[in-house]
């Protein structure tokens, strides 16, 4: 591929628990900010409004159906980017890791001054940072964003902190403004 | 291990353009996404809105005063004929030209072997295997061969116009053979 020394290396083989955290922080991320409190404000509201109507309006067997359901409806809307979009995600993973498991192989990644190396027993490529769409910092793990819908996550336990570090800035200096963390 | 040693079934080099991509994109919707059966679903909420508003409306209004909840059975119908019917397809062609504008690796030229059970993508940057068996089906659409649920590029795009009409009819024989069920013939 190269002869140059890399800037920062991780090896890493992607375990069910690093799969399930890639697969969280790519639904949170895949989620405007704006959505989630939308639907935070509209499931109070919904919420609110099906709990007053059922409680002060003296409503028959077909309305207080309907303001019930509008209250758990709420409720439901008010919880799903905290609670249940989590929950199924972590979920999927679990199905997606468990048929895919024999695709999930070992994997390197070098970064380089001008480029970023992957390498597994199926794929290899060495990318200009140009072709990087964008690099996301999680808590967690890297997300090397090749396009909005094509993501390679590396996960930090792989690396000592001073090797977290290395890789941080050398993306950072890299990417620019592409970079979130 | 791929099967080299029987040969290459076929090799394509080729470069899939923005039209393509969403075309591809929106046949992997139709055939694993949002967009199955998406005939079936209009034609269902559709149906089902008449049926509301034609039947259940009338009948609710001989033993009940009032009209709540086949009113929201109605507006939800509405709502989901609105979905599938003029959301759905937009989002299709937005997101399909959304991911291709952010991905500039889709747009690299690349030459493709295939071989019984296997193919190997190379481009300039990247070169990657995969076994038909990780994909999830083939689509050929009249323009396209579209190879979709891959596991390190999600879909496989072989355009047509870079086929000689034998590699095509060479192509749809070993599609076919080797997803059967999961091979999918479509009109557009």
């Amino acid at each position: 591929m190269t002869d140059q020394k890399p800037l920062a290396v991780a090896s890493y083989l992607p375990t069910l628990e690093d799969y399930q955290a890639f697969s969280l922080a790519a639904g949170r991320l895949k989620t405007p900010a704006g959505t989630k409190c939308a639907a935070r404000i509209l499931g109070g509201v919904a919420a609110g409004l099906g709990a007053a109507l059922f409680l002060f309006t003296n409503p028959g067997v077909t309305e207080g159906v309907c303001w019930a359901a509008l209250f758990f409806f709420g409720l439901f809307l008010m919880s799903y980017f905290d609670v249940v979009q989590p929950y199924s995600i972590k979920k999927r993973a679990l199905v997606k890791f468990e048929a895919s498991r024999r695709m999930l192989v070992s994997q390197t990644v070098e970064l380089f001054d001008r480029e970023f190396t992957v390498r597994t027993d199926r794929y290899e490529a060495r990318l200009p940072y140009e072709l990087l769409h964008r690099v996301v910092e999680d808590g967690r793990m890297y997300l090397l964003y090749t396009g909005e819908d094509e993501v390679r996550f590396i996960p930090k336990r792989v690396m000592t902190e001073e090797q977290c570090g290395a890789f941080t800035q050398a993306l950072r200096e890299r990417m620019g403004e592409r970079y979130s963390g | 291990m791929p099967t080299y040693y029987e040969g290459a079934v076929g090799s394509v080099r080729t470069a899939v353009t923005r039209e393509e991509y969403i075309e591809a994109w929106r046949l992997d919707q139709e055939q694993n996404g949002r967009m199955k059966k998406l005939e079936i679903k209009k034609l269902t909420v559709f149906l089902l809105l008449g049926l509301v508003l034609f039947a259940v409306l009338p009948l609710y209004a001989r033993f009940f005063t009032t009209q709540l909840a086949p009113v929201a059975l109605a507006l939800a119908c509405a709502g989901l004929n609105v979905y599938y019917g003029l959301y759905l397809p937009r989002w299709a062609a937005g997101t399909g030209g959304r991911c291709f504008d952010s991905n500039c690796l889709l747009g690299q030229p690349f030459e493709v072997q295939l071989y019984r059970d296997s193919y190997t993508v190379k481009s300039d940057v990247e070169q990657y295997t995969g076994h038909w068996t990780d994909n999830t089906a083939c689509v050929e659409s009249p323009r396209l061969f579209v190879l979709t649920g891959g596991w390190d590029r999600n879909l496989l795009i072989l355009p047509k116009r870079s086929l000689t009409d034998q590699q095509v009819e060479q192509l749809r024989e070993h599609f076919e053979r080797t997803f059967v069920r999961r091979y999918v013939r479509r009109k557009s």
